[in-house]
């Protein structure tokens, strides 16, 4: 049987990479003494699934992790053994049953919301000369993604690739010190943080990558049509 | 939620951010009202430092001690380091991610010779002056301890104090002086003078080394005539008798160790002439074999971790090594949890564990033969006999290993171009065996002999203290001698022959044996940019010899001549438990190519059993 847990990653942990919270899970699961499935094999692990990567530094109220258990006990109380063996800024929200056959939160992922700002001490505002004050800055977005055409810079591997993302932007909001994105993601990852450099530079502005920071509210995977959370998919027990 | 010292944009630059943001499981939290705050350092990167068990061992037990709070602190990274220095950053503890300038105690331990630079960088970007002498009240007391402290005297100008021999006997005692003299007012000097009193405590600024003429060491003369003229090591006599760590700190990135372990016991039966470790953690000592399977139960639960190992100098010497592996296999293997057994023997018994636990397809088998001919073998009192390399090989082959590693040593004392080439021989003759032990049908390629050699260095409280050293160049011949030997050798395509840099072997001598002048150099180094000598792309030869040079210091006095038996050295002052007299005798046997028996064979009368405990005869624990 399969359990999807939904947990959060916030604070110091954020600069936790993701391969090193997979680790970490493995561990986790084992203090709290859950009965795993193990591959065969001479090093036998785990099968586990983690929804979506997260960029190192950025933060999350809605990561994903399935993984393939021997027994279970009750929700609240498999999610209250977790938490208590984790590390500050990783907390344990839901624990839930998946249905036979359900898709894993790596695959399934098809919206993200999240909401971007600029990380402490490092908002342009009244600090680079040419930008607008913060009020300014963020309702002018607005304009911006009205257009048809919300073409992003991606430098990948391949040198710059730029794309027109607006298809896949399902709604936004601009806030008073903050952009809130909601985004399909199953064809192309849309970073929001891409989506505020492309504003910047149509405002001839220079924003440092570094200075902004992500933060996930919620995924979604479309079920018959409609989307719901991934751990909506799972069921409580 | 903690805050880190760091700023978000620095967190982000610097490679592997997770190594200064703390909050691991298992670390402590420092909100915790404590009067004497200590913080533990290993003068090297994060990883290495983390996976290093004595500091887990001491972090739980200070985190013991009523009203004591102890930290950790580990090098920052070299892009942190120019980061730190441009912008005054001043390095922080891990737990508080507060200065470490505001501790009471920087514990610092000294584990290899090539990170005393790491120690400077250390103190310098925490805003502590480097030589003890110039530190004030406000600066924590700065205290070493592990193997170096064996001789100390190169770095003595940095520390205040040094813990010398095992941690656990002797905080308690140091703290609470601290305690009483902080309530007292006394002076810095004063609470150093009182602790260089306590039993394994040394505080090297209460002395003052002698020379003669030659420069050759004269005497350390204690400055005055309540400080102890000799400083015995410490160590804990019924090791099943303190706790063992129940909750080891958990690193989110992968560390060099990253695995429970487990610590079988101390000391070492062996007697190699070489090692330094098996002199000064004597005598042997075991831990119970309930004790152990009760601590395997405790660690496994509360960390999580997937793999045990367990450690020792020689685990094969465990009397109940069957045991507790069968136990660990009975109770774990099940649930995923792999065994590792670093220092075994490899016999029938070890073999059958290994396929147990695995992958024969991709592990190795290693021996450490430490010389290419008995004769030298003998010398230097390595028990490892080629009859025995050959049975295990042959046994490992027929158990489906091909992949044997094989460990040497150049430049030791007396040795030949017959010993030099006995290491080719040596593998060309293992490489043999699997053609002879496995059929035709059952190979699977050919056997991979990987055969590497690192320089011998003589260490202080070993056997071969006295032994010279060589240049460079003639290292450099050595190595590409038996380089020569393997290319000729019948099975030269299924063996791999690599030797460890000379260069670094040249300076680690000289830091090994050296006495209180060569703090200057350390510091010069350290001056041109020197950090991460431990670090073959960081280490620089020409900034050691230039040091050397502008310091007036000729490395070559520390090891290019073979001492005198009455010499004296820098460290004699220093007690490990073992007897001058008794390494005398072994460094005669040593000359005469004659092997003394292993301490459960018969005594060698080498003045551990003053310590009463473990494997000597008479011991009461």
């Amino acid at each position: 049987m399969k359990v999807r847990v939904k947990f959060t990653k916030t604070g110091p942990v954020k600069f936790i990479g993701h391969l090193d919270v997979m680790r970490y899970f493995q561990k986790a699961l084992r203090r709290a003494d859950f009965s795993m499935k193990l591959t065969e094999g001479f090093s036998p692990h785990p099968v586990m699934s983690f929804a979506a990567p997260l960029a190192l530094g950025d933060t999350s109220e809605c990561e994903y992790m399935d993984v393939e258990l021997l027994s279970v006990t009750h929700s609240d109380r498999m999610r209250d053994e977790l938490n208590a063996v984790m590390a500050e800024g990783i907390e344990v929200l839901s624990v839930r049953l998946l249905p036979e056959g359900a898709k894993n939160a790596m695959s399934s992922t098809a919206v993200i919301d999240s909401r971007v700002r600029f990380r402490q001490g490092m908002e342009p505002f009244g600090r680079i000369p040419g930008y607008p004050d913060r009020e300014a800055f963020f309702s002018g977005i607005n304009d911006f993604l009205l257009s048809d055409e919300v073409t992003i810079v991606k430098t990948g591997k391949k040198g710059e690739i730029r794309k027109n993302v607006k298809p896949f932007i399902r709604s936004w909001i601009s806030e008073t010190d903050a952009f809130f994105l909601s985004a399909d993601v199953r064809e192309t990852f849309v970073n929001p943080k891409h989506i505020l450099q492309a504003y910047a530079s149509s405002l001839e502005l220079d924003l440092d990558p570094l200075s902004l920071t992500s933060h996930r509210v919620e995924l979604y995977t479309e079920i018959d049509g409609s989307m719901i959370t991934l751990e909506d998919v799972g069921q409580v027990f | 939620m903690r805050t880190c010292a760091l700023s978000e944009d620095i967190l982000l630059t610097v490679e592997k951010p997770a190594r200064y943001i703390g909050g691991e499981i298992g670390s402590i939290d420092p909100a915790a009202g404590a009067d004497v705050r200590f913080c533990m350092c290993f003068p090297d990167v994060y990883e290495v430092g983390m996976s290093h068990l004595g500091i887990q061992i001491l972090y739980d037990h200070l985190n013991h001690m009523p009203g004591v709070s102890c930290e950790r602190v580990y090098s920052p990274w070299t892009d942190l380091d120019r980061i730190m220095r441009e912008r005054k950053i001043p390095l922080f503890a891990l737990e508080s991610q507060r200065p470490v300038k505001d501790f009471d105690f920087l514990g610092i331990t000294l584990q290899y010779e090539m990170c005393y630079t790491n120690i400077l960088q250390i103190l310098d970007l925490s805003g502590i002056p480097l030589a003890a002498a110039d530190r004030s009240l406000d600066d924590p007391v700065v205290i070493g301890g592990g193997p170096c402290t064996y001789n100390p005297e190169p770095i003595a100008e940095f520390f205040d104090l040094f813990y010398i021999g095992e941690g656990e006997t002797r905080y308690a005692a140091l703290i609470a002086l601290y305690r009483t003299c902080r309530s007292q007012g006394k002076s810095r000097e004063e609470f150093i003078r009182e602790a260089g009193k306590l039993p394994g405590i040394y505080a090297p600024g209460l002395y003052e080394p002698m020379y003669h003429d030659d420069g050759t060491f004269r005497e350390m003369r204690p400055l005055y005539d309540d400080v102890p003229r000799m400083i015995r090591k410490e160590i804990v006599r019924d090791l099943s008798g303190v706790q063992y760590i129940e909750h080891p700190i958990i690193p989110f990135i992968q560390t060099i160790q990253d695995r429970v372990t487990l610590e079988v016991m101390r000391g070492c039966i062996r007697g190699c002439r070489f090692c330094q470790a098996g002199q000064v953690y004597k005598p042997v000592r075991e831990r119970d074999i309930g004790y152990l399977k009760r601590a395997a139960d405790t660690l496994l639960k509360n960390t999580g971790y997937d793999e045990i190992t367990l450690s020792s100098l020689s685990s094969s010497d465990y009397s109940g090594l069957a045991e507790i592996v069968n136990y660990l296999i009975d109770h774990y293997k099940e649930k995923g949890v792999n065994i590792s057994l670093p220092s075994l023997r490899i016999d029938a018994f070890s073999l059958d564990v290994m396929s147990q636990v695995q992958d024969i397809k991709k592990s190795s088998l290693t021996f450490a033969p430490e010389a290419g001919t008995q004769r030298m073998r003998n010398v230097i009192n390595k028990g490892l006999t080629e009859d025995d390399i050959f049975r295990g090989s042959a046994a490992a082959f027929e158990g489906g290993w091909n992949k044997v590693k094989l460990y040497f040593m150049l430049g030791l004392p007396g040795e030949t171009e017959e010993d030099m080439r006995g290491i080719a021989e040596l593998a060309d003759a293992v490489a043999d065996l699997y053609f002879d032990t496995v059929p035709k049908e059952k190979r699977q390629g050919k056997p991979q002999i990987t055969a590497s050699s690192s320089f011998f260095i003589p260490k202080p409280f070993t056997a071969l203290q006295w032994a010279r050293m060589y240049p460079k160049e003639e290292y450099l011949r050595r190595a590409h001698l038996v380089k020569d030997a393997v290319r000729a050798a019948h099975h030269t395509k299924c063996i791999r022959y690599m030797y460890h840099e000379a260069d670094v072997a040249i300076i680690e001598g000289v830091l090994a044996r050296g006495d209180r002048k060569l703090s200057a150099v350390i510091r010069k180094v350290y001056e041109a940019g020197g950090i991460y000598d431990a670090w073959r792309e960081h280490y620089c030869d020409e900034r050691w010899m230039k040091a050397f040079s502008d310091c007036g210091i000729d490395p070559g006095f520390y090891i290019y001549r073979e001492r005198p038996l009455d010499e004296v050295f820098p460290w004699d002052h220093l007690d490990a438990g073992v007897t001058k007299e008794y390494l005398i005798r072994e460094w005669k046997q040593a000359m005469r190519a004659a092997v003394t028996p292993n301490c459960r064979e018969a005594c060698a009368g080498c003045g551990a059993a003053s310590f009463g405990c473990g494997v000597c005869p008479g011991a009461a624990c």
